[in-house]
């Protein structure tokens, strides 16, 4: 019980570097959200304001409007409300003015002409009134891309306290000794507490239905996240490079220093945009009869798609083993995997034989069986491609189980 | 001078999965021992890091520094020995004396055939 | 398709254990001239060094120099994919009661609050701590690993026969193309010599 404690408040320390990195996170996106989210409110409070006739004074363009490569609008105008009269000097709120001299002469020669001009004037406060209003797009976009910062420290926050550690009750057993550990090499050694189950008596299922080792939506979630993620630090500082064009003003320097993470960017998307599309191909439900199957022994494979089928051109469907070696030292780990064994099953380009089909599996006796430890894989899987033309391609591997021979079977 | 051996029946060094092993576990010390352990174990070899499961462990109760006693062990149905480009599955007894102070290693192997499983492979690498 | 008979990985002349046999080559100073910079830190130091550069390898043979010199040590490692936590960390210094000095593999791989609590924890307690790291700032620097070709050439010199090792351009070119990282060199060579015909 005691140990149990102990194990749970050591763990909790990395779980504090976490949560702080998360925090991190959190506290930049609502400390964003609230500046731009003030802006926004001002903004938004415009739009019940109350819509005034009013006289233009005097409009033109000024030319050295903020800065002195960027010109505005010198107005004046005036208008009555509630029976007293009112001037305001205010084009709209937060203006910024444009480099373009043609934008800003289109509308002072459009207030100059119109005869029928309205503002908008504050009913709490009637000597505040804007010409036009800002729009909430912008200021509304800006509070969203936030949001992806927010999802980011409330979700990392969230996982870091639910996870539980994995390695908690291997950790409690007692382990076995070897010499291999403690003489040979220097690092501990991970000895496998659990040993993989090869015995063929327990279990017989009649049938298996395979699952493939990647999921299409998980990928294209895995993507979208990747791109917002991505994009979203990036759009910053894009839009200051942005801004400085529009101000006549280019930052050459963060222009030239952003381009590369801007690419990084457009390769996401198309990433994220492959695996949308890759969505939308047929995918294949594999069953395995009998569910077990032993070294030397033929099972049948059947098949069949769910989804659109007639773009496929070709499928293969292979039976293949590899071996998956990791290895961790030093500051990384590297997998390597190497295919042994490789057998075509089926292979056609007539799309009728595609839809659905049988095909006989045999698993060759002179060969190595599944096998799982820490670092080192025996891999068998069944892998269909099918090639569609101007279309990612559907390419999923559906590994299972192959056990050692049947000792019983043995003739 | 210590001396530890594994004696396997019949100096046989090739089993068949579920095949019972018998032998005798020899040890010859200078001292005491605290505890003898004799392991059946699996290790990996190759371009990965080692893994390493031990599948049945005896512990001879004994305060004698020269003695032997006989050990029967039924073998699993696997892993089987086996010999890839990327690794290598090695099975083996191990005597262990006072934690790993002396250790004695014999090393069988494991499959239906007798032989280790290896493999005759395109040169392709994914 | 031509079949080619794989070489077997235990026979691999790169596999981990052979690598991990091989004796390290100190670069300008003696192990005993090591041994006593680490104990003028009182054996709080670390080991730095790139991707590579044998700093695990270096460890591995601490080890075994303290443990002959009845030193106990105690060892821990991590990396990106497995980052040590507190509690295993104290599991491994409370499991051992006599060590005295724990060599942990990665140290920049901990969370910063598991490293100032293992920093803490050590020093109250008087355990040393050697560490790698490919940085200098966690501790004192007492060896800076670093590769050359010579190096690269003396270990082939202890895995192969003479008649086997690689011309001297051939194994330019690979350390150069693995941006002088040793260790994926030899990866490579693993992989070469996976094919030999045995």
């Amino acid at each position: 019980m005691k140990s149990k404690t102990k194990s749970h408040s050591g763990y909790t320390g990395s779980k504090l570097d976490l949560t702080g990195f998360h925090l991190m996170f959190l506290l930049f996106s609502l400390a964003l959200t609230s500046i731009i989210g003030l802006s926004f409110i001002k903004i938004f409070k415009t739009y019940f304001w109350e819509k005034t006739h009013c006289t233009i004074l005097s409009c033109k363009i000024d030319h050295a409007y903020k800065t002195e490569s960027s010109y505005g609008i010198d107005i004046s105008y005036t208008y009555t409300f509630n029976g007293q009269s009112y001037t305001s000097d205010i084009y709209q709120h937060n203006y910024q003015g444009s480099s373009d001299y043609t934008e800003i002469k289109q509308i002072v020669d459009q207030i100059i002409n119109n005869t029928q001009v309205n503002c908008y004037v504050n009913p709490e406060c009637p000597q505040e009134a804007y010409l036009t209003r800002e729009s909430l797009w912008r200021d509304g976009s800006a509070i969203l891309v936030c949001q992806i910062f927010t999802a980011i420290g409330v979700g990392g926050i969230v996982f870091t306290w639910r996870k539980k550690n994995p390695k908690k009750n291997e950790s409690n057993k007692p382990k076995p000794k070897s010499a291999l550990v403690t003489k040979w090499y220097m690092k501990p050694l991970k000895i496998s507490s659990q040993h993989q189950d090869f015995s063929l008596n327990n279990k017989r299922p009649d049938s298996i239905i395979l699952k493939s080792d990647s999921s299409a939506i998980k990928n294209l979630l895995g993507g979208i996240f990747a791109t917002l993620f991505w994009n979203g630090i990036v759009s910053v500082f894009l839009s200051l490079v942005l801004d400085s064009f529009e101000k006549g003003e280019p930052n050459w320097v963060l222009t030239i220093f952003i381009i590369p993470f801007v690419l990084v960017g457009l390769y996401l998307i198309l990433v994220t945009f492959y695996h949308f599309l890759k969505l939308f191909n047929a995918r294949p439900i594999l069953t395995l009869t009998p569910g077990v199957t032993p070294l030397g022994t033929t099972t049948e494979l059947s098949w069949t798609f769910r989804g659109w089928m007639k773009f496929i051109r070709h499928l293969t469907i292979t039976l293949s083993a590899r071996e998956e070696a990791t290895y961790d030292q030093g500051s990384s780990s590297k997998t390597d995997k190497h295919t042994f064994y490789e057998m075509e099953l089926f292979s056609t380009n007539i799309t009728s034989e595609m839809t659905a089909g049988k095909v006989k599996c045999a698993i060759p006796q002179d060969c190595m069986h599944s096998f799982q430890a820490k670092h080192n894989k025996i891999i068998w899987s069944i892998n269909v491609k099918g090639n569609i033309k101007l279309w990612p391609n559907i390419s999923s591997k559906f590994p299972f189980t192959v056990l050692p021979t049947d000792p019983s079977d043995d003739q | 001078m210590n001396n530890l051996s594994i004696e396997i029946q019949d100096n046989q060094t090739a089993f068949t999965p579920g095949e019972t092993m018998q032998g005798t576990a020899q040890w010859q010390l200078d001292d005491i021992p605290k505890s003898v352990t004799l392991n059946l174990l699996w290790y990996t070899q190759g371009k990965g890091t080692e893994d390493v499961s031990i599948v049945e462990s005896i512990h001879f109760d004994t305060y004698a520094p020269t003695d032997q006693k006989p050990f029967s062990i039924t073998l699993p149905n696997g892993p089987y020995s086996f010999s890839g480009k990327l690794l290598s599955i090695i099975w083996a007894l191990e005597l262990i004396v006072d934690k790993g102070s002396e250790c004695h290693r014999q090393e069988i192997t494991l499959s239906p055939t007798g032989q280790e499983i290896t493999i005759n492979t395109s040169s392709a690498t994914v | 398709m031509t079949l080619v008979s794989a070489m077997k990985a235990r026979d691999n002349p790169f596999a981990i254990h052979r690598l991990q046999q091989t004796p390290y080559h100190l670069a300008d100073t003696t192990w005993c001239d090591l041994l006593d910079k680490l104990e003028s830190f009182n054996n709080r130091a670390a080991v730095i060094g790139q991707h590579g550069s044998g700093k695990t390898t270096l460890l591995n043979k601490l080890y075994s120099r303290f443990k002959a010199m009845g030193r106990c040590p105690v060892t821990a490692f991590a990396n990106e994919d497995t980052p040590l936590t507190w509690r295993q960390l104290k599991q491994t210094l409370t499991a051992n009661p006599d060590r005295q000095i724990l060599l942990l593999d990665g140290a920049c791989h901990l969370g910063r609050l598991t490293w100032y609590r293992l920093k803490r924890y050590t020093h109250k307690r008087q355990i040393g701590l050697i560490i790698t790291t490919h940085n200098p700032g966690l501790l004192p620097t007492a060896y800076h690993c670093r590769t050359d070709i010579t190096l690269l050439q003396n270990i082939l010199k202890e895995l192969l026969p003479p008649h086997e090792i690689p011309n001297e351009t051939s194994l330019e070119k690979l350390y150069q193309q693995h941006n002088q990282n040793i260790r994926e060199v030899l990866r490579t060579l693993y992989d070469q010599w996976a094919y030999q015909k045995k």
